[in-house]
């Protein structure tokens, strides 16, 4: 056992994702489960061992002179969005007591 | 003529002998998706007016003379998680239900500037969280093979729209065997390039080091002709690459003199159906018949590929899947009382349950402590499977390996998360390394009836070697069946 279901609750709130009650016992055996297939790497001697974060060797970043070229346009970009005003966002108050 | 059964290059020749207009053949391609699909299910959109626009140009270009283009006149439909204007991108999600694509991927407008004619989107596992397309939101597809089972995934509708003749080629996405699985499982030929070959913009992320867009068809010279389109330099991604191989240029090269690397023990120690290993000893065969070099080698830590992968891809995917906030576009909940409880229960509702899994488990393998045990080993355990590819590739020039350890599975089968995961574990070691494999159909299987083949992996970006052996071991087959027998081909006369 990795995670405790008060595990899987810290997890869900740090990801932002509501969790019901129902799903919590599934869940926390699903991951555990997942996890346990993961122990092959746990028991390699990597003691001398780079890590490779990439699969392509000694790539460096990727410069360039800034230029001027057409974008997206603040109007395209909102019309994604579920609620907008003003040229802005619209999102609730961020304190739990607010509303809109 | 039968439409369905026309190469990229009958297309071509059928173009320029004027013996069917672009608009004609999209509107065959069109009306034999309408005729076809409901009973497999592999698109989620079409896009009529985009693929009679891109036919309209063609012909103009017919009669001015002008050369055509490397995919003149080829239906091709796109996995559902890369951008097209005109066009929703759902990835199959509720999440992303009503997303209106705001510009084109670099990897689609390079096929409508190769004079392909987009028909649609294609299907596939909620943000390519899966292989079966059981993840979908909007209901699986089925194998044209046999409806019963699943197509493999995440690029099912890719997969089985190109078995079932309902594009030319299409386009998937590959993070730990998402081009190669379903094309096994429906009997095509899927090729997942090497890291960098083509550039990843415009599609949505899932492992940004794993991710790698690729191609699916009915013969390997088709595919060829699509890399050869998409691939290249993009300003717009950092990770692509400039390379020089002409892919198409290289299926005629035969194997002659090719050194073939097999990997018994790793193959030993995974339980392999019958069907697969006949097909797998059968191509080898041929292989060495055409004058191929056989050598055993050695891949020591492919077996910790699977769990690194599962710490590797989930973290990466965690990362990427925060931009999902329901505000800026996305599923949003109404009457949310405040920002906290804005975001969680869009994300619970917006997101399916293997996608919030993953989230969930890639969190937790970043998190303090977590990440000592399992993502910083992860990566050093890539660094061990990379060299054991280099090791390999100094003796050999391809592998030769089973692409899936059974053939298609039926819907429900395979119900627990671990024994999903298990099912790419021929095809993972490649995304890790960053090598490109491409799966080559030999045919139904005695036992199963259903389509099996092998993978060839080649040297990391030099995939030019895995276009030349499959294309030889293709030759080897040249009566197996290319599509599958579903619906009724009438109405696809040209």
């Amino acid at each position: 056992m990795y995670l405790t279901e008060e595990n899987v609750r810290t997890i869900a709130a740090y990801t932002r994702i509501a969790l019901a009650d129902d799903e919590v016992s599934h869940l926390t055996a699903d991951l555990n489960a997942i996890i346990e297939e993961l122990k092959p790497i746990t028991e390699y001697d990597l003691s001398d061992v780079e890590p490779t974060y990439h699969p392509i060797a000694g790539l460096a970043n990727v410069m360039r002179d800034d230029q001027v070229k057409p974008g997206l346009q603040q109007s395209e970009a909102l019309a994604l969005a579920s609620a907008t005003e003003a040229g802005h966002y619209r999102i609730p108050s961020i304190l739990s007591e607010g509303g809109n | 003529m039968n439409y369905p059964q026309l190469s990229v290059a009958a297309i071509r020749d059928g173009l320029l002998a004027r013996q069917f207009s672009a608009q004609e053949l999209a509107k065959v391609a069109l009306d034999t998706v309408k005729s076809i699909d409901p009973a497999i299910h592999a698109y989620l959109e079409l896009c009529p007016e985009l693929a009679h626009l891109a036919a309209e140009k063609l012909d103009a270009a017919l009669v001015a003379g002008t050369e055509l283009p490397g995919l003149a006149g080829v239906p091709i439909a796109y996995k559902d998680n890369m951008n097209l204007q005109g066009t929703h991108t759902t990835c199959a999600s509720k999440m992303l239900e009503n997303y209106q694509s705001p510009y084109t991927a670099t990897c689609v407008a390079k096929t409508l500037e190769a004079g392909a004619l987009p028909l649609g989107k294609l299907n596939m596992d909620e943000f390519a969280f899966g292989s079966s397309s059981e993840t979908s939101y909007f209901g699986p597809t089925l194998n044209p093979w046999d409806l019963k089972r699943v197509p493999g995934g995440s690029s099912s509708g890719s997969a089985a729209a190109v078995a079932a003749g309902l594009a030319t080629v299409t386009l998937g996405s590959d993070t730990g065997g998402s081009i190669r699985q379903p094309a096994a499982f429906c009997g095509v030929v899927g090729f997942k390039p090497s890291y960098g070959v083509v550039s990843r913009y415009g599609v949505v992320a899932f492992g940004s080091s794993l991710d790698q867009v690729g191609a699916l068809g009915r013969s390997v010279n088709d595919v060829a002709a699509t890399i050869d389109a998409i691939s290249g330099l993009d300003p717009l991604d950092g990770t692509s690459q400039a390379l020089k191989a002409v892919y198409s240029q290289t299926t005629q090269l035969g194997v002659k003199g090719m050194r073939i690397g097999v990997v018994t023990a790793f193959m030993e120690a995974v339980d392999v159906e019958a069907d697969i290993s006949t097909a797998f000893t059968g191509a080898l065969a041929h292989l060495e018949a055409l004058g191929a070099e056989i050598v055993e080698i050695t891949l020591p830590n492919a077996k910790a590929a699977l769990s690194a992968y599962y710490v590797i891809g989930p973290s990466e995917a965690f990362s990427n899947m925060s931009r999902f906030d329901g505000i800026r576009y996305g599923y949003q909940n109404e009457g949310a009382s405040c920002l906290d409880e804005l975001y969680e229960q869009g994300r619970a509702n917006g997101f399916g349950k293997e996608t919030r899994r993953r989230i969930m488990l890639g969190s937790y393998l970043l998190s303090s402590g977590a990440y000592d045990t399992y993502y910083y080993p992860a990566q050093q355990v890539r660094t061990l499977i990379t060299q054991d590819y280099h090791k390999a590739f100094e003796k050999v020039d391809a592998l030769l390996t089973p692409t899936t350890a059974r053939t298609a599975f039926e819907f429900g089968e395979v119900a627990d998360p671990v024994s999903m995961y298990l099912s790419d574990i021929f095809t993972i070691p490649s995304n890790i390394a960053g090598n490109g494999g491409m799966h080559v159909p030999v045919g139904l299987g005695k036992e199963s009836g259903l389509p099996v083949g092998v993978q060839i992996t080649g040297p990391q970006l030099k995939d030019e070697n895995i276009f030349r052996a499959a294309a030889a071991l293709e030759s080897c087959y040249p009566s197996i069946a290319r599509l599958a027998p579903v619906g009724s081909t009438e109405g696809s006369a040209l």
